[in-house]
């Protein structure tokens, strides 16, 4: 009984049959499919997007600092320096490491306080808490980042701040050749990368190789310890520096001259200039005017441009200013395309002469137009007036339209375009700048483009457009041997330690004319400056070959009389051995008429200082001998007869003035220049010394009229900008502004410009 | 011959019925000897455990603690040798005895779990006790009273289970206090947790499964309605929806799926074969709590997808083997006893995994053997300790 009952509560005690059905059933189901939700779950995430869980997981664990190289230098043909990076420094915040509100706060009042920065964009920094990385004060004096960190340890922030070298580019000539230049683009903590010009295209050649320092560490920045530690550098290679085959010093003189030229006759889109080594293309200086300074290449250099900018707001101000900056970076000598105009009749002349089809003494008649069937009369500069019979040589002086076009025509198509080609215009010229573009189609006429019309035209430099640097380029083909070469501006590579990496090496690209025919072009083209139409660009002492021309802007939709006008002038010297050429080319001028009084003068003002500092020997001509300044000699306190003696020995004539029997006072002074016929005036006592006379205005007579009014009051002249005494020279520029007092016998050096030169 | 005579005494199974009724300290013997599996893996995965836990903090260690690499793993060996003598020492008691705490247990849970909201509070929770340098947590504590009450109410109740008033309205009524006790820590994790063992244990001792699909289906309801329409906690569901939008949304975002985005990192860092131990570089303070909640993750990323599943087969096998202790208990009491402890375990290990893998909202469910944690790990021990004690018996079933 007992036995039984026990048994009972036994088998009543034991797990009843649902129970166990039930566990059975939820074990299954815990264990088999809640488990294989979780193995499912771990092979995607470790096996199907392991690698990528793994790769953000690696980028925040490792630290990957890049070791920037230093960008190359930047030298002139002389070494001088004229871009290079020097060293800042950024300062970095790391929020993370800020312990509580409070700081932040005083991080955010004092900080800003220190670095001069804005408290709330700084005080927002501080809130992602996550960050170890805030730059704060982007490159700031190495000085001042140094006084900040001391700072910052001093105030128990030590773990919050630290400042990372960085780099800036530095231009120590400012605007010295800016467009061509170019900038660098920085990127914190690297020495950055070249936008525009020289620096971009050269980029890869300066930037050097960066190297790497990448480092593990933990969530604070921390390097792991020891057994974890994981370090690998790859060192920086710096970048090797450029040597220019620019010359600082022509290229101040250029960019100069340019700018008064482009300022004077009011250009409305600027203009260019390019001087350039006959023998070997190479580039001595490249300018556009309205220079920017290169350390700030983001401010708006144009005053007016900036102003009108100013005045918007939104985005018609931004677009405003990246137009104007856009223009300001663009290299016009490389970029723009003009017509050529009368320049383009050398081209034409050579290819003539190099064919045979004329010589210099070949006759062409200009009636004052020239007609073909089926289209308007093309008029002559000088229509309605005309230049008559005149050989080859003399039409080129003249820059006669008809003669040309009628040249063109014996040319013919064929030959015509051969040269055209031959000469490059339609083609980059493959010079080591940004800028150039593909020659478009519709830029020229091609062989079959070319009627009579068009062949007509082109021959005297109308109707197509081309680079001032292909220009230039060409014309040291005719200027030198003949062949047509590659221009270029670096002339070395070198690498950080100075050694020379590589050198550029002039690059022949054909021969487009003999040398036979580069030698009578050099002759006609010269006549051309003594006395012919381009005699704006004479030097006294050098021959000088130039060619003025003006091309019009058919572009425009307006009256012929309105349309702009592209005025330049290239010119290379010495004519019998050239050596360097020059191209000068305004945009739109909007004073002065003709290309022969902008353009010429400023090529003739970059010959007179670079020929000489070149060291081209000048050989003057009699008349220029004669013509030539002395220096007046010393006679302060010596009697009046030593005074007139020593006058006499530099032939110089003596006025005395006074009863005194010693010289108190010469004017001109001692070792100034005199002109050669010039008088030298003694003052012998005080009274003389009040015999003072009022400057005239000279601006705008003739040489005459000038060396009249000189002698009349007792001036003396040095006359400058003319080769002979024909012709309608005007004084322009006088040395001494009109009103001055000044005493008998003062220098006044005149300027004279031609009005007479022809497009 | 000597190999004839200790043949059945390692194949304990084969003869269940003539089991002999030595008493005494036959440890490793099948009669009155405890399930040695059990056993095995509980000390398996202890180790492996501890091992994982000294990887997993000694680099946290290292920078909390003044560079004490082992602060933790010091700790938590004293822990686990106590665990494991308590562990031993609690299998030799006749778990019947248990049946006199059933409740006073509870109502002393319900006492700390009281007294726990007026403790200073810890990380902004109100979840700790704190005893000298003791420190632990009254949810654990009632987690075990709770098993111990259902078992004991179902095994005295059993054949009133399909009641509604005996078989469902005293269980949650008992599970609802708890809960709300518990939930006002606030301890939302140790609060899923006890529903999830109160339901398993209704579940096995009988209750309606209609009554228990239609508390599951309101629970569920009104959890949705909570969180989706009063947007309690929907940060948190955003988070587990896509963590990487969440982080990389904005600093805020970035600071809420901090957790989830550097555990993905970590388990996905692991590949097929893992790091090599010790070589985890997300426990460099990427990870926060790599010690505690995440260590699994840290595991992943060491020891790889191959490793990280050899752990689970383990724990399946422990859980798996902890049910059929269960399922031969001699009685219900004994049944539902280990079934509770088990499924204990068992929620908790799934839950943490589900957490560190994101296939569930990130709540703090530490993983039982690895995370550190000394008390709770003593807890533990002595629950294995229980269930071993009820694998004692599983042969005298008549």
């Amino acid at each position: 009984m007992a036995s039984t009952e026990q048994k009972t509560v036994e088998t009543s005690c034991a797990p009843t049959r649902q129970m166990l059905w039930r566990v059975r059933g939820l074990r299954f189901v815990l264990v088999v499919i809640c488990f294989a939700l979780i193995v499912g779950q771990l092979i995607n995430l470790q096996l199907v997007q392991g690698e990528q869980l793994r790769q953000a997981a690696v980028a925040q664990q490792l630290s990957d600092i890049t070791i920037s190289p230093n960008r190359g230098q930047i030298y002139d043909c002389h070494m001088n320096l004229l871009a290079q990076t020097i060293e800042v420094c950024t300062v970095i915040m790391s929020p993370r490491n800020i312990k509580d509100e409070q700081t932040r706060v005083r991080i955010a009042d004092e900080v800003s306080a220190v670095l001069e920065i804005d408290r709330d964009k700084l005080y927002q920094q501080t809130q992602d808490s996550h960050s170890q990385y805030k730059e704060i004060a982007r490159r700031i004096d190495k000085e001042k980042g140094d006084a900040f960190i001391q700072w910052a340890n001093e105030n128990g922030l030590a773990s919050v701040f630290y400042v990372i070298t960085d780099y800036k580019r530095n231009y120590p000539m400012n605007t010295l050749l800016s467009s061509v230049m170019g900038f660098v683009n920085t990127e914190v903590g690297t020495s950055g990368r070249g936008a525009e010009g020289i620096e971009y295209y050269y980029n890869d050649v300066l930037s050097g190789t960066a190297g790497r320092l990448i480092t593990a560490l933990n969530a604070q920045g921390d390097e792991l310890p020891n057994s974890l530690t994981y370090k690998s550098a790859v060192d920086a290679k710096n970048g090797n520096s450029l040597v220019l085959t620019i010359d600082q010093y022509i290229q101040q003189v250029t960019e100069k001259y340019l700018d008064e030229a482009v300022a004077s006759c009011a250009a409305k889109n600027r203009g260019c200039a390019i001087v350039m080594d006959v023998d070997t293309c190479a580039i001595l200086a490249m300018a556009t005017s309205g220079d920017y300074d290169l350390n700030h290449p983001r401010t708006i250099a144009d005053a007016t441009a900036a102003e009108r900018a100013a005045l918007l707001a939104g985005d018609e101000q931004s677009e405003a200013v990246w137009a104007a900056l856009k223009l300001q970076w663009r290299n016009k000598a490389v970029a723009d395309y003009y017509e050529p105009g009368s320049v383009f009749k050398t081209f034409t002349a050579s290819a003539a002469l190099d064919e045979n089809i004329a010589s210099e003494k070949s006759i062409f008649d200009c009636n004052g137009y020239f007609s073909l069937p089926g289209a308007n009369k093309m008029k002559c500069h000088v229509y309605p007036r005309s230049h008559g019979k005149q050989t080859l040589e003399e039409a080129i002086s003249n820059s006669c339209n008809p003669a040309f076009m009628q040249l063109g025509l014996q040319i013919g198509a064929d030959l015509f375009f051969k040269y055209y080609t031959g000469f490059g215009f339609t083609e980059k010229t493959g010079v080591d700048l940004p800028g150039e573009s593909d020659v478009s189609a519709s830029l020229y006429h091609n062989r079959a483009g070319l009627t009579d019309v068009s062949l007509a035209t082109s021959a005297i430099g109308q109707t197509f457009k081309v680079t001032p640097l292909q220009i230039i380029n060409a014309m040291c083909a005719v200027a030198g041997d003949g062949y047509l070469r590659q221009p270029y501006i670096v002339a070395e590579i070198r690498d950080a330690d100075g050694s020379v990496v590589s050198e550029t090496k002039s690059t022949v690209r054909r021969q487009v004319i003999s040398e036979q025919t580069s030698e009578r072009m050099a002759a006609i083209l010269a006549k051309a400056v003594d006395g012919g139409g381009s005699k704006n660009a004479y030097v006294a002492g050098y021959r000088v070959a130039a060619k003025t021309g003006t091309g019009v802007n058919t572009d425009q939709q307006v009256e012929e009389e309105d349309k702009d006008v592209w005025a330049s002038c290239a010119a290379f010297a010495p004519a019998d051995h050239p050596q360097v050429a020059v191209l000068v080319m305004v945009d739109s001028p909007t004073i002065g008429q003709y290309d022969g009084t902008i353009c010429a003068p400023v090529v003739k003002k970059i010959y007179e200082q670079i020929l000489p500092y070149l060291g081209v020997e000048p050989e003057y001509t009699e008349a220029e001998i004669s013509k030539l300044n002395t220096t007046a000699p010393n006679v302060e306190g010596k009697t009046v007869q030593q005074a007139e003696k020593s006058a006499q020995s530099k032939s110089l004539r003596v006025q005395v003035l006074g009863k005194g029997g010693t010289v108190l006072q010469q004017v001109p002074a001692a070792g100034s220049s005199i002109a050669k016929d010039g008088t030298l005036v003694l003052y012998t006592d005080s009274d003389s010394l009040e015999q003072t006379v009022a400057v005239p205005d000279l601006n705008g007579k003739s040489l005459a009229q000038v060396k009249k009014r000189a002698a009349e009051l007792g001036l003396n002249l040095i006359v400058q900008g003319i080769s002979t005494e024909q012709g309608k020279a005007q004084a322009a520029v006088q040395s001494i502004e009109a009103g001055s007092t000044v005493l008998k016998g003062t220098v006044i050096t005149v300027e004279f410009v031609y009005q007479d030169t022809t497009g | 011959m000597k190999q004839a005579e200790t043949a059945p005494a390692r194949r304990p199974d084969e003869k269940p019925g003539t089991a002999g009724r030595k008493r005494g300290w036959h440890l490793f013997k099948a009669e009155n000897g405890f399930d040695m599996v059990f056993f095995a893996l509980t000390m398996l995965i202890l180790v492996i455990g501890l091992v994982c836990l000294l990887s997993a903090s000694h680099a946290y260690s290292f920078y909390k603690n003044d560079g004490d690499s082992y602060h933790y793993i010091k700790r938590q060996l004293i822990f686990a040798l106590m665990g494991i003598a308590a562990m031993v020492a609690v299998s030799f008691v006749d778990y019947h005895i248990l049946h006199r705490f059933a409740i006073p247990l509870m109502v002393v849970s319900w006492g700390m779990l009281v007294v726990v909201r007026m403790m200073p509070p810890i990380a902004n929770v109100h979840r700790w006790i704190v005893l000298g340098p003791v420190r632990f947590q009254p949810s654990e504590v009632a987690k075990f009273a709770l098993v111990l009450l259902f078992a004991h109410l179902i095994s005295i109740n059993h054949k009133r289970m399909k009641s509604f008033t005996r078989g469902y309205l005293p269980f949650v009524a008992v599970l609802g206090f708890t809960c709300a006790l518990v939930v006002i820590e606030p301890h939302l994790s140790g609060t899923i947790l006890l529903l999830g063992i109160g339901l398993v244990m209704m579940f096995v001792g009988g209750t309606r499964v209609l009554y228990l699909a239609l508390s599951v289906l309101l629970g569920g309801g009104l959890a949705s309605y909570v969180i989706f329409v009063m947007g309690y906690e929907i940060e948190r569901v955003e988070v587990w929806l896509d963590p990487f939008a969440v982080y990389t949304s904005s600093a805020a975002g970035k600071d809420l799926a901090w957790q989830t985005v550097q555990s993905l990192y970590a388990i996905g860092s692991g590949g097929l074969l893992g790091q090599g131990l010790g070589n985890s570089r997300q426990k460099h303070l990427f990870l926060p709590e790599p010690q505690n909640d995440f260590i699994f993750s840290i595991v992943c990323e060491e020891m790889g997808f191959i490793g990280a599943l050899l752990i689970i087969l383990l724990f399946i096998l422990l859980i798996w083997r902890g049910f059929s202790i269960g399922i031969k208990a001699p009685d219900k009491f004994g049944s539902m006893l280990a079934i509770g402890l088990t499924a204990q375990v068992g929620l908790q290990v799934l839950f943490n995994l589900a957490v560190i893998t994101n296939a569930l909202p990130n709540t703090g469910i530490s993983l039982p053997f690895f995370s550190y944690g000394g008390t709770s790990l003593l807890m533990l021990l002595a629950q294995i300790g229980v269930i071993l004690s009820i694998s004692r018996q599983t042969h005298r079933r008549v």
